[in-house]
């Protein structure tokens, strides 16, 4: 659970208000304009938020607390089990319902007022109606439909009915609890909590009266009862929307996409901005480093050298973690995130979803899989978190080992981009894509063919396309782009000292000794390879780090073999433990064994079968 | 689950024989858990739908009802038993 630096300062307990709804909704932005800052993420993709996110407000007298977005209260997901837990602190439930999608969300609604919450409902999105064609809707007339359950219209996009008319309706509802109206023949609501989570059977039928009384209570109401007559056809959809999910040209315009992504993240950043900022740290930052370590290194004797060498040597902590995680990572990581945050909240990924459902299907997995594997190319760890959104535990066991041995990172990315240039530029993409792909399928298919079970059918409900907000769109990626060097600093940190000390003690050389001849014999690599090999079980992007300082040192096909094998390697430590926490420790420790077979296997066959010609 | 057809609705099927563009009764879900899912996103016995699109190579249905789009695997199809209304 994230919380604001506020929430400690509050000296008495704030009356906590939770902000509940359907996936995409716009819970987030609400909470953000309620607070006046970005307190929680926003985006376009179903399930985005899968923790807690709180601010306290004291000046407002209210902690709010951002929820997932959940269709229903029955267990089904991760999401569903982290809102009834934040359910459990509530005072008043702030239930966030789109305007344009009333009648879906407001199953939800009756579901809170069943279970006995008191709660304040909040119709955002209610300015996209007339571009639908769609009336407004009566805020009244669906208030006395709930049993005089207050409800307000609002537009958190445009910042509308968000103002002091809002706080003065919440503090109202806070203090003036109403009970609603509840669906008629259920147990009680102090039963029907446990019946509905706990009686699947019962469950089902419970869901099913609720829904019919909802549809008669909300007769006259929804705008959107006429929506599917015979009169409407599909020639309404948006231009955008048959293309992003046309079978051809939905594919081609996924290609621009990888083409545009390729073009802004491994030509302007990776060369052009990278280069810029390597040459201005070795021009004017290195020289200085060194000299102030040196400088102060010197009355130390016998000592001096090994402090330098740790300090301000090759892989000092000094000059090596600030150049590679300042002038290669860090930009590369703001523009991967900038890139997904725009493709998020245009509403073009749910799209993607669909377009890779039948090839994700024979992996065993369905199309929602897909977010887990993008966001995987932004960070592994983070990634195996998302792999909760799946269904079952067969499919996030699957997308995890796919994800653990066959997705680099933005960190590794940053590098991969930076040495593609010397493994063979075009053509080394093409082999290193292919040998991904194929190992990423073949993996997939085989152990969709090994573990009992099939996989679940894709239901998803698709996001409006929409223009994204840059200001959303900047303040979510840098936050993620800070929080990653925040995350990965300090292990960069402590590698590059492990690596100082092992250095200057002779125990790198020792071990580099050891373990040379085997990587020679396997991949031949040259035994300083071997170094960064060993660098690389810290983190696959430090040891591709370590291949980045002597990419002039390897051949073409030296530096494919590495580029394989690095991203076939073993995870860093954070996503190690994240799988190992997600998925317990056989599965883990499976996951980490396949991962090292996988590389050297793979990379020794890519070796072989290119040798000669490559 | 099933309730009797009324008389403007053509023969009872299931979503994967619907022609696409064309508008349906939803009859019943014959899985229990796919009905729970559906009924979550607010589609139900009784509810009027309309086939957008089917993709190719066993890929998503698409359907648009109560304003709202949904994609639906090819397996959860054959689960739907629906009538297709009348052009």
């Amino acid at each position: 659970m994230s919380s604001d630096a506020l929430s400690s300062a509050t000296p008495t307990p704030l009356p906590t208000i939770v902000l509940v709804g359907n996936p995409n909704v716009g819970k987030s932005l609400v909470l953000n304009v309620l607070s006046e800052r970005y307190a929680a993420e926003v985006s376009n993709f179903p399930g985005t938020t899968v923790s807690l996110s709180q601010v306290a407000l004291p000046q407002r007298g209210v902690r709010l607390m951002d929820s997932p977005g959940v269709y229903s209260l029955s267990r089904l997901n991760e999401e569903e089990q982290v809102t009834e837990q934040a359910l459990g602190q509530a005072q008043l439930v702030l239930n966030v319902v789109a305007a344009p999608t009333l009648e879906r969300d407001l199953f939800l609604t009756q579901q809170l007022l069943d279970w006995g919450y008191n709660l304040l409902v909040l119709l955002n999105q209610s300015d996209e109606l007339p571009a639908l064609g769609l009336p407004p809707v009566n805020t009244a007339l669906l208030s006395d439909r709930l049993g005089g359950v207050p409800v307000l219209a609002c537009s958190a996009m445009q910042h509308t009915g968000l103002g002091d008319g809002f706080w003065e309706a919440l503090h109202t509802a806070l203090a003036t609890p109403t009970q609603g109206a509840r669906t008629p023949n259920l147990p009680a609501a102090a039963t029907l909590h446990t019946v509905e989570l706990e009686e699947p059977a019962q469950r089902l039928r419970i869901f099913g009266q609720r829904r019919i009384y909802l549809k008669q209570q909300l007769a006259g109401v929804v705008p959107s009862a006429a929506s599917t007559q015979p009169s409407s056809s599909a020639a309404q959809r948006s231009a955008w929307d048959k293309l992003t999910l046309h079978p051809f040209w939905g594919l081609l315009l996924l290609l621009w996409v990888l083409i545009a992504l390729y073009q802004v993240m491994g030509i302007w950043v990776a060369g052009d901005v990278v280069n810029l900022l390597e040459t201005a740290f070795l021009t004017y930052l290195q020289p200085f480093i060194t000299g102030l370590v040196g400088g102060v290194a010197s009355p130390l004797g016998a000592a001096k050298n090994v402090v330098f060498t740790v300090l301000a040597g090759d892989y000092g902590l000094f000059t090596l973690t600030p150049r590679y995680l300042f002038c290669v990572v860090a930009p590369l990581i703001l523009a991967f995130n900038l890139c997904m945050t725009l493709l998020e909240d245009s509403g073009y990924l749910p799209r993607l979803a669909v377009l890779m459902d039948a090839f994700l299907r024979r992996l065993g997995l369905n199309g929602r899989a897909v977010l887990p594997f993008l966001l995987g190319f932004g960070c592994v760890t983070m990634a195996g978190i998302s792999t909760r959104m799946l269904t079952s535990a067969r499919e996030r066991t699957i997308a995890s080992v796919l994800l653990a041995v066959s997705i680099p990172c933005s960190a590794q990315m940053a590098v991969i981009l930076g040495l593609m240039g010397v493994a063979g530029g075009v053509k080394g993409w093409l082999f290193f894509v292919g040998i991904l792909l194929v190992v990423f399928t073949g993996l997939g298919s085989l152990l969709n063919r090994l573990l009992p079970g099939s996989s679940t059918p894709l239901v998803m409900s698709l996001p409006p396309l929409r223009a994204p907000q840059w200001g959303n769109a900047w303040a979510k990626s840098s936050r993620r782009s800070w929080n990653f060097l925040l995350e990965a600093l300090p292990i960069f940190a402590v590698g590059s000292l492990c690596i100082g000390v092992a250095e200057v003690s002779g125990l790198l050389a020792w071990l580099t000794h050891a373990v040379s001849g085997a990587v020679w014999a396997v991949l031949h690599l040259p035994a300083k390879a071997s170094g960064a090999l060993l660098m690389g079980m810290i983190r696959r992007d430090f040891g591709l780090a370590g291949f980045y300082a002597m990419r002039h040192e390897l051949s073409a096909l030296q530096l494919l073999v590495v580029l394989v094998v690095m991203t076939l390697f073993v995870p860093c430590s954070a996503a190690i433990a994240v799988f190992y926490k997600e998925r317990g420790w056989r599965e883990g420790t499976a996951i980490l064994v396949l991962s090292w077979v996988l590389a050297f296997g793979v990379g020794a066959l890519v070796f072989r079968a290119l040798n000669g010609w490559y | 689950m099933m309730n009797s057809p009324t008389p403007h609705l053509a023969t009872p099927s299931t979503l994967a024989h619907c022609p696409v563009g064309q508008h349906f009764v939803l009859q019943g879900v014959k899985d229990p858990e796919a009905a729970l899912l559906l009924l979550r996103l607010g589609l139900g016995e009784g509810d009027e739908g309309l086939l957008l699109e089917r993709l190719p190579m066993g890929g998503p249905y698409l359907l648009r009802f109560a304003q709202q789009e949904l994609a639906l695997g090819a397996a959860m199809a054959t689960q739907l038993a629906v009538q297709v209304l009348p052009t």
